[in-house]
């Protein structure tokens, strides 16, 4: 295997880990809207331990071994349209891992156990907000996949 | 043509193989989950394998065929396209013919009361899921690295 070939076999690794882990979250989320409460407490405290643990590190590694991409192959420039639409789409996924679903599932981990009727509405914005984070995932392995502007 | 059909077998893959890699994630925190919490886990598992994997599988496999019958660059003889017929094939028919039927019959255990029963089950499934993971995850390199392509 070429230096190229590695970094972008872990460039896509770290990329199904995060993107596909993130649609099955997803719909476990939305699944959880209609379940019992000992459940979704439990899915709630499962998706917050594993979000910091399997998202935030995944997503650093793609975006990692992207840009060492990028500076291996002569034909990729970081202004390039499909590497301008990765980056943007990856901080602000990134910026809703980071500063939207900690604070969030801390409160709805809170409101489960105290049997707060606010979790209800809360697990159902997570779902919705977390739906939109997938799609613009979605976008990124679009422009990664047809290269844009290439 | 050929860029929509890899666009569709690409995200396939990674609905399949993340969301494969994440259930197992999940499931490694069930041991000391709460009863309901377990029961609510495997009826969210045998949707997703289901509802979602086995669909996923079967796009990606249609996608990638009809990509190699429509490509001059590739031929099925290929070791990579040989490689990921035989993972993707193998490792959909240990989902359909194995996984999802032991889910459901774990589910039956434990909605039943037989908790210790069910859990052999499910560290069963676990472990042949495990199996696929890897085989897919060969897969995924032979895509990536096309050897002999």
């Amino acid at each position: 295997m070429t230096l190229l070939e590695t970094y972008k076999l872990l460039h896509v690794l770290a990329a199904i880990v995060w993107v596909g882990g993130g649609i099955l979250t997803l719909v476990f989320t939305w699944r959880a809207l209609g379940t019992d409460r000992e459940h979704r407490l439990g899915l709630a405290r499962d998706t917050e331990f594993l979000a910091n643990r399997v998202f935030a590190p995944a997503a650093m590694v793609a975006l990692l071994f992207g840009i060492l991409m990028v500076l291996e192959v002569d034909a990729y420039e970081f202004t390039d349209t499909w590497i301008v639409i990765g980056f943007t789409g990856l901080v602000l996924s990134t910026i809703l891992g980071m500063a939207y679903y900690p604070p969030q599932s801390k409160r709805l981990i809170t409101e489960i156990t105290e049997i707060d009727p606010k979790a209800e509405g809360r697990l159902a914005t997570i779902a919705k907000v977390s739906t939109i984070d997938m799609g613009i995932l979605v976008v990124v392995v679009w422009a990664m996949v047809a290269k844009p502007g290439l | 043509m050929f860029e929509t059909l890899k666009l569709i077998h690409v995200l396939a893959a990674i609905i399949w193989v993340g969301g494969s890699i994440m259930a197992q994630l999940f499931a490694l925190r069930l041991t000391a989950a709460a009863p309901a919490h377990r029961l609510g886990f495997a009826r969210d598992l045998r949707f997703a394998a289901s509802r979602i994997f086995v669909p996923s599988a079967i796009v990606l496999l249609g996608a990638g065929i009809w990509m190699v019958a429509d490509s001059p660059g590739f031929a099925f003889g290929d070791p990579f396209v040989v490689i990921g017929l035989v993972a993707v094939g193998g490792s959909l028919a240990t989902a359909i013919g194995y996984l999802i039927p032991n889910i459901g019959r774990a589910i039956e255990l434990m909605t039943s009361g037989r908790g210790p029963e069910a859990g052999a089950v499910i560290r069963k499934v676990a472990l042949a899921a495990r199996a696929v993971i890897v085989i897919l995850l060969v897969a995924v390199w032979a895509m990536v690295v096309k050897p002999g392509g």
